[in-house]
């Protein structure tokens, strides 16, 4: 099982974090993600390919940097 | 009628500044300004009706440019907000003599105009059925009395004889003929003609003729003339010029078939997955962007949209002309009226409503449907003039014959002056030009062939030279491993575990080509424990404990691999292809060679301009060697290596110095001056957003075998308007002489009035019918 993250710097806040989490939580092979507001980045952890997770963020207004 | 305005509000001006935004590229047919609305024009038959239309619109203070359209019966009018609203447009119309109706830029609300539109037409049709049946029978039955007396000679003398088919011949005159009274009558009011203005000209004069022949017979008598009737001859135009009209509107409405079915892919409603694993099913109109859909087996994809479970085939043959279901996965885009065929999904909605490519071709369409091609143009200026000129003639034929002609010279003078204006009804040549586009467009388009304007086919046709793009448009768009030289212990799968497993974590496009390669042989990567990155040279990384160098040749020779097989590089290099070296443990572990690959259908579709006579020319920003490589693999002679982004239009304006027209083929994006500068630019849509890409052309998909496509569609549609004008047109010019009567003196010949109105029906029929040959024309 592999981590994936990712810089993402539209973070602004919680709120952001839950759309994140929602859109990346029905993607096939997401198991879990854990966003920190801080750092601005998205850990996704699973079996979910890059180019996927990659779109599906740019999909929902958070591209990855 | 009765029209419904609504005044410009915010839904105006979004659609006007989209338009605008369109407008504002250089392939543009002409500069756009201002506003601009659609309406729904009624009432129009011929090309004259067109010329009517669009002064009347024209000369309202404040009005750029007026498009009006006889096949679709449109208007498109583009106009300054400032000076003029719609409620005026709409006047200027009726004041001509037509009905107009303003389309909504609502979706919603348009839909149902449409609904109202489409209702509006089939009453009229019924209307027309009814009256066309009436003066048939009617028509046939003055007919059979008249030609009566040849058989039983006794009708001929019969005193009640003219008293009936004067009753028979009324009905028709007074209730058949009505809609061209109207017509006519409203034309005139502002001094304008048309073809109802001889329709009604011709019969009344035949009618009316007889009736005074009927019951004041004295005043032809005392002038020594003869008191001939002619009720046979208007009943019988009557009914055969609404045969014509009818069977004409009906075919017409089957020229736009093919963008109905379009629209009518759309899914109704949509399953959508709620937070916490919820499933609802809503109406389209309710679908955001954002919501996650459920798509099963054999359904319509509601929307556009990325795969982000589950995987399937999906038929986007109505889209692409594709007809093999592509597989999409996750991270796939699909798009909103595909079909679904085998396997359950969901999605993400990127896009819903007028934004989704489906709607973006729908108005592409229709926008190009509405558009006027430069040969109609002249034909209208033509049709303008028509009218009076034939009245003139008419009116010389009339008394030349009553002066110069033989016994009974009335009778002479009248069949002749009827015929006359019966036979030069312009209506074929109002419906020659647009019923093709409309046809040809639509033809297009279930094809994945999306053609922008008019303008576009006829550009079309006259190219003989093609510049094709080289990446994303002849080739794949991104590299692949071609070849796999393996030269350490491990054996060749486990060297490109390794160097994939590398690989993995850099961004660069080369990086992502060896891990789809490995991938493709099914091997499970690892995760590499350290990584480094030399920006320009290669890659570092450690894999379960190997020391796994990845690099070009320089790179290579820096880290101790001085002895790498110089032969085998420049082959590759000869090729076209990018070779990448790795080692593994300090030891030489494989060399890969990269390349953007053609695609599958690109030598094919070259070979297929090659025999339609079409010269092909490959541009590319890439070294000569791998423009040369890729042009040698496609068949392809002339090649333009190493030329810069900006330097694409140029090159274009080389190509065209000695008059040749150049067609460009290009992503749509990036290539845009060089199709703006081309005489066609063909924009290569992968399928996402094919409206903001350039060109005359669009071909949603992808497959470079539309190009040949195009080009031969847009030469059957020429080849159609050009039949449809030769039969609209030489039909009138020839045929007027005829009725006029001018071989009479030396063949006896001259054209009965009820030839000549079945001559005319026939001819619009033709041109109409020929249009719809369009519809299976074979394009490869």
């Amino acid at each position: 099982m592999a981590d994936l993250t990712y810089s993402v710097p539209t973070i602004h806040c919680a709120g952001c974090a839950a759309t994140i989490d929602e859109a990346l939580e029905p993607v096939e092979g997401v198991e879990s993600t854990s966003i920190d507001t801080d750092a601005k980045t998205v850990r996704v952890t699973g079996t979910a390919e890059d180019r996927v997770i990659r779109k599906v963020l740019t999909a929902a207004g958070y591209p990855p940097a | 009628m009765a029209a419904t305005t609504r005044p410009p509000g915010a839904q105006t001006e979004t659609r006007s500044g989209e338009v605008e935004h369109l407008g504002a590229r250089e392939d543009s047919p002409r500069p756009r300004v201002g506003m601009r609305r659609d309406l729904v024009v009624t009432g129009m038959t011929c090309a004259s009706c067109v010329a009517s239309v669009e002064s009347a619109l024209t000369s309202v203070k404040g009005v750029e440019s007026a498009d009006v359209n006889l096949a679709t019966e449109r208007a498109t009018v583009r106009y300054d907000p400032a000076q003029v609203e719609v409620p005026a447009l709409v006047r200027a119309v009726e004041r001509a003599g037509y009905g107009a109706l303003p389309i909504s830029d609502d979706e919603r609300e348009r839909a149902v105009e449409e609904e109202r539109e489409k209702a509006i037409r089939l009453a009229q049709l019924e209307a027309l059925r009814q009256k066309l049946v009436v003066s048939l029978v009617l028509g046939a039955a003055t007919m059979a009395i008249a030609m009566g007396e040849y058989v039983i000679p006794a009708l001929m003398d019969a005193a009640w004889k003219p008293y009936l088919m004067f009753a028979l011949a009324t009905p028709v005159q007074l209730w058949g003929a009505q809609p061209f009274y109207r017509n006519a009558w409203s034309a005139a009011r502002h001094r304008m003609t048309n073809m109802n203005t001889l329709i009604v000209v011709g019969t009344t004069a035949a009618y009316g003729f007889s009736v005074v022949a009927t019951f004041l017979p004295q005043i032809f008598t005392s002038a020594g003339l003869e008191p001939h009737i002619y009720y046979e001859v208007a009943a019988v135009i009557v009914g055969l010029i609404l045969l014509g009209r009818y069977l004409e509107a009906r075919a017409r409405a089957r020229t736009g078939d093919a963008i109905r079915a379009l629209l009518a892919l759309g899914a109704k409603t949509a399953r959508v997955r709620r937070k916490g694993g919820v499933e609802e099913e809503i109406p389209i109109d309710q679908l955001q962007v954002g919501d996650v859909v459920i798509v099963r087996p054999g359904e319509t994809i509601a929307t556009d949209g990325v795969v982000l479970s589950g995987s399937s085939a999906v038929d986007e043959s109505m889209m692409t002309g594709e007809s093999i279901p592509v597989e999409k996965g996750p991270g796939d885009d699909v798009a909103g009226g595909t079909l679904n065929k085998t396997g359950t999904f969901r999605f993400r909605a990127t896009k819903v409503g007028k934004d989704t490519v489906l709607a973006q071709i729908v108005r592409m369409v229709e926008e190009a449907q509405a558009s006027k091609a430069p040969i109609q143009r002249l034909v209208d200026q033509v049709a303008s003039v028509f009218v009076p000129v034939v009245f003139a003639i008419a009116a010389l034929t009339f008394l030349a014959w009553l002066f110069f002609g033989p016994q009974p010279s009335l009778t002479y003078a009248m069949t002749s002056f009827i015929a006359v204006l019966i036979i030069a009804c312009p209506c074929a040549l109002g419906l020659a030009t647009p019923t093709a586009i409309i046809t040809g467009t639509g033809r297009g388009a279930t094809r994945g062939i999306l053609i922008r304007h008019a303008q576009a086919l006829e550009q079309a046709q006259a190219v003989r030279v093609v510049a094709w793009d080289k990446t994303g448009t002849l080739t794949v768009g991104r590299p692949q491993v071609t070849d796999f030289l393996a030269c350490a212990d491990f054996g060749g799968d486990e060297a490109l575990r390794l160097i994939a497993s590398a690989e993995r974590v850099s961004e660069h496009p080369l990086a992502s080509a060896v891990v789809e390669a490995a991938r493709e042989r099914g091997l499970a990567l690892a995760e590499p424990s350290t990584f480094d990155y030399v920006p320009g040279q290669g890659i570092h990384a450690t894999v379960e404990g190997h020391d796994v160098w990845v690099g070009n040749l320089a790179f290579a020779r820096d880290r101790g691999w001085q002895d790498a097989p110089q032969g085998t590089l420049d082959r590759y290099a000869d090729e076209g292809k990018t070779p990448l070296l790795a080692a593994i443990d300090g030891k030489p572990g494989a060399i890969l060679a990269l390349a953007d690959v053609p695609k599958a259908a690109a030598a094919e579709a070259i070979a297929q301009l090659r025999r339609m006579g079409l010269r092909s020319l490959l541009i590319s920003g890439d070294t000569k060697r791998t423009a040369e490589a890729i042009a040698r693999t496609l068949g392809i002679e002339e090649v333009r290596g190493e030329v810069p982004p900006n330097g694409k239009a140029e090159l274009i304006r080389e190509l065209q110095a000695n008059g040749r027209k150049v067609g460009m083929v290009g992503d749509g994006v990036n290539d845009a001056p060089a199709l703006a500068q081309a005489d066609l630019g063909v924009a290569m849509g992968g399928g996402t957003d094919v409206a903001i890409a350039t060109g005359g052309i669009v071909l949603v998909g992808g497959d470079p075998r539309g190009v040949p496509r195009a080009l031969r569609l847009s030469r059957r549609t020429l080849t159609t308007i050009k039949q449809n004008l030769f039969w609209a047109f030489f039909y009138n010019v020839a045929l007027i002489p005829l009725a006029a009567g001018v071989l009479y003196p030396f063949t006896g010949w001259l054209l009965s009035p009820i030839l000549a109105a079945g001559a005319m029906a026939i001819s619009s029929v033709t041109v109409v019918t020929n249009s719809l040959r369009l519809r299976t024309a074979q394009i490869g």
